[in-house]
């Protein structure tokens, strides 16, 4: 079952002289095993729009469905909601509370009222989904790990709500080249095991390496959502937006103007090699 | 809803009151608390009232937003009006009801007691409306070394690095409540101690994450050469000038006419 | 007693050992030597953990050496006698933008540092205009810094810093915490200051699109600094540069592959430019 937006606005602060428009009518639909990358420069609305799936923030305008619930009904199940629709914030590891990882990761699990067997059982399987031994980390002090190893126990602690959805709001910010790569790996195992995955980046060589569809955004509008291919082949538009396309594509494109005849949606290293290659065994260079 | 405290908050302006002197305007706070705790008689309020909305023209602050920095205190206000009306006895009875008596004398003091109430907080916002916090920490600090209170520097710091962080900390902590809540938390059912104990996960990740700031804040200071108070200039500089010496004419004979109109 | 050598920053044999979490005494440096002449500019990268950030707090005498010295322009970090010169002469800015402005006005963060110094009002004055203008922010004077955007917080941290007219800017991650168009804009700002106005920088940074900007590359591993050169010769080495887990700028990682089935490419090229150039010849 799918989320679903309809015409929802949202404005901060309505009727204050701050007042500001923050989405404007925003269609959209979710499907479950969708890998979606949602895209545009800060303030664009992404972040914002992302707290409507899970009704942390209620439409101003429009209305949000998740499965057969409408969140902005009186009587909403928003526990429920945010069980379904795991949502992992930027900088994760800077919520952490708890004594012990264990505690940490059971802590989503317990709000739901589960019984204590099933809670180490939801535990575990988290902790192994990010890879980090249960024995080893347990009992560990969640503040006592580095960087990247904190950030995937704040993204554990979500998972072990078992959520249909997982939005990840900017989840490589601020980590090394190698923990970005560990993460992105996490990721697209995760979606691979059957989540839903909606990846909030500013990186476009990011969500181009993960995602299927892309949804870009900008000033509160939706101003495409597409294939995640196709989108890059609007490489003016976005450029137009602030939004970097990915370097090799850059090249790409540069190659074709010289008359390189190289298909135009290449957005990752070993794709442009590939295409290089074929193009000059070819000889239809004309440069 | 955090969004809407004003404490602190300046409104930039040309005013005669935003040209002041820091100085001129704490000290002037003070006298005029002494007049306006002088007053005990209609006249006297009259007076206060009259003096109170000069000054507030003066500000060219809207009254709009004056108002709405009372609301947040009205359940104080009426708390304290409601007490003195019903138990100060004296005078005429002017009403009636089972236990609850309402006197002549108990009226009068209870509205006394909300007009002092709202002038105190009317002249107070009006100090922090009309000038930047900056300039206000800077006064207090050169007040307090007049007075030659030891840590007047590090207090005007700590006030500066106050104000400059309440915001930051009050996004944070949208943040974090936020996060807690996408991970299963309640903060707004159960009773007083589940109330309480729900804020466990909102309050330790806040603080560690002021210490992780106050961290990172000493060792940026400490890189620019931050070493206390001594040898340190500042670059605004206070000048008193004649518009400070009216106004200290003028708060001077106000709190004197307070004074002299007691009975 | 001058410097026989030009070096404004001359880090010599430095060993540093600290404390970790558990207990145990651990080792962040390792016999690290690095000179750095004025105006040059140095990005230092590795990943976290590699020593890179305890290099810089040597660099303005946050941290002292336990062994080696470190000097700055002939200072030596350990004598207490120069230790505001030398923080004067190394300004450093760091990662999280929120963390590190102090004032509630922009133009009165600037003048933190030129107040610590004990300068004349009327010279901070100078001094802060100067600053602002320098890194283009000076229609942003009166504003408070919460509601800058994080590439224009960097930005006034850095006026901070020039304010006090340093001879050095080390950057710590400063764009880490960034979207692209901030750290776009922080990283113009950096360049002007170093091209423009001749300061020397030192950039520590996970991104390779920065540290090719830069006229001499160092990458540091378990405290030791296992690379040093331009970033053309660090960069071609795409092997080496991978195997300490770093990134590899694209058009480098492309050429590699490109070479590996037999396509002869020059081996210094690093930008999008450079490999048109390079796949047409004839142009």
């Amino acid at each position: 079952m799918p989320i679903r937006l309809e015409k929802v606005n949202y404005t901060y602060q309505p009727n204050s002289p701050f007042q500001s428009e923050a989405l404007h009518d925003i269609d959209l639909v979710i499907r479950e095993g969708d890998f979606v990358g949602l895209i545009g420069h800060t303030g664009s609305g992404k972040s914002t729009l992302a707290q409507h799936f899970n009704g942390l923030l209620k439409p101003t305008g429009g209305r949000v469905f998740v499965d057969d619930w409408e969140i902005t009904a009186k009587n909403a199940p928003l526990k429920k909601i945010r069980e379904k629709v795991g949502l992992v914030f930027q900088y994760p590891e800077h919520q952490l509370f708890e004594d012990t990882v264990y505690q940490e990761i059971a802590f989503g699990v317990k709000n739901l009222g589960l019984a204590k067997e099933l809670i180490e059982k939801r535990v575990r399987k988290a902790l192994e989904m990010v890879h980090l031994p249960y024995e080893d980390y347990c009992n560990a002090s969640p503040f006592a790990l580095s960087g990247g190893e904190k950030r995937r126990v704040a993204i554990a602690s979500v998972l072990a709500m078992e959520p249909t959805y997982l939005i990840l709001d900017e989840p490589m910010a601020g980590l090394d080249p190698r923990g970005r790569r560990e993460i992105m790996e996490q990721i697209k195992e995760l979606h691979e095991a059957g989540l839903t995955v909606i990846l909030i980046s500013h990186s476009m060589d990011d969500v181009a390496q993960l995602t299927k569809r892309l949804i870009v955004m900008h000033q509160g509008r939706i101003v495409f959502d597409d294939d995640t291919r196709h989108v890059f082949t609007h490489y003016a538009r976005l450029q137009e937006l602030g939004l970097d396309i990915p370097t090799v594509t850059k090249l790409v494109l540069a190659l074709r103007s010289k008359g390189w005849k190289l298909r135009e949606d290449i957005f990752t290293v070993e794709e442009a090699k590939e295409e290089i290659l074929k193009a000059l065994r070819e000889e239809s260079k004309q440069c | 809803m955090l969004r809407d405290i004003t404490i602190g908050q300046y409104i930039p302006g040309e005013s005669a009151l935003h040209k002041l002197d820091p100085r001129t305007k704490l000290i002037a706070v003070v006298l005029y608390m002494v007049g306006l705790f002088m007053a005990n008689n209609w006249q006297g309020y009259l007076f206060v009232t009259l003096v109170t909305l000069g000054i507030l023209f003066l500000s060219q602050i809207p009254l709009l937003i004056i108002l709405r920095g009372i609301k947040p205190l009205m359940i104080i206000i009426t708390l304290t009006v409601g007490l003195h009306i019903f138990l100060t006895k004296g005078g005429v009875l002017l009403w009636e009801w089972g236990i609850f008596h309402i006197y002549e004398n108990g009226l009068r003091q209870g509205i006394f007691m909300a007009l002092r109430l709202v002038y105190l907080v009317v002249i107070t916002s009006l100090l922090t409306l009309t000038t930047t916090p900056i300039v206000l920490t800077d006064g207090l600090e050169r007040i307090l070394r007049a007075l030659f209170v030891p840590i007047a520097h590090e207090l005007a710091m700590i006030m500066t690095i106050a104000i400059r962080f309440i915001p930051t900390l009050i996004e944070e902590t949208d943040k974090i409540m936020k996060a807690q809540m996408a991970r299963g938390a309640d903060f707004d059912t159960g009773g007083l101690l589940q109330r309480a104990k729900s804020l466990i996960p909102l309050l330790v990740p806040l603080f560690l994450n002021s210490f992780r700031r106050a961290d990172d804040l000493a060792l940026a200071m400490e890189a620019r050469c931050y070493r206390g108070g001594e040898k340190r200039t500042r670059m605004r500089q206070l000048a008193m000038g004649g518009r400070d010496i009216l106004a200290f004419v003028t708060i001077g004979l106000f709190m004197l006419i307070s004074i002299l109109m007691r009975s | 007693m001058m410097d026989r050598t030009n070096e404004i920053v001359n880090v010599n044999k430095v060993e540093h050992w600290y404390m970790n979490v558990q207990g145990d005494n651990k080792q962040a440096l390792k016999t690290v030597d690095l000179k750095i002449r004025p105006g040059e500019f140095v990005a230092v990268i590795g990943h976290n953990g590699s020593g890179k950030s305890t290099l810089a707090k040597h660099l303005n005498a946050i941290l002292l050496p336990d062994d080696g010295a470190v000097r700055i322009n002939g200072m030596d970090t350990r004598k207490p006698e120069h230790l505001w010169e030398i923080r004067r002469q190394v300004g450093m800015v760091f990662q999280n933008p929120d963390n590190q402005l102090i004032a509630t006005l922009v133009e009165d963060d600037v003048a933190f540092g030129p107040e610590n110094l004990g300068i004349e009002p009327v010279q901070i004055c100078h001094l802060v205009n100067e600053a602002l203008a320098s890194v283009g922010m000076n229609d942003f004077r009166k504003k408070a810094p919460h509601l800058l955007s994080g590439g224009q917080k960097q930005r006034v941290a850095i006026a901070g810093i020039i304010a006090m007219k340093p001879n050095v800017l080390v950057l710590d991650e400063p764009t880490a915490m960034l979207d692209p168009a901030g750290r776009k804009e922080v990283l113009r700002t950096v360049l002007k200051l170093n091209r423009e106005d001749q300061l020397t920088v030192v950039l520590i940074t996970h991104f390779m699109e920065e540290a090719i900007l830069a006229d001499r590359v160092v990458v540091m591993e378990e405290g030791r600094i296992v690379m040093e050169g331009t970033p053309r010769q660090i960069f071609a080495q795409v092997e080496k540069i991978k195997s300490l887990g770093l990134d590899v700028p694209p058009m480098m990682e492309l050429r590699h592959r490109l070479a590996l089935e037999g396509v002869d490419l020059p081996e210094d090229i690093l930008t999008v430019e450079e490999m048109v150039v390079a796949l047409c010849p004839s142009d």
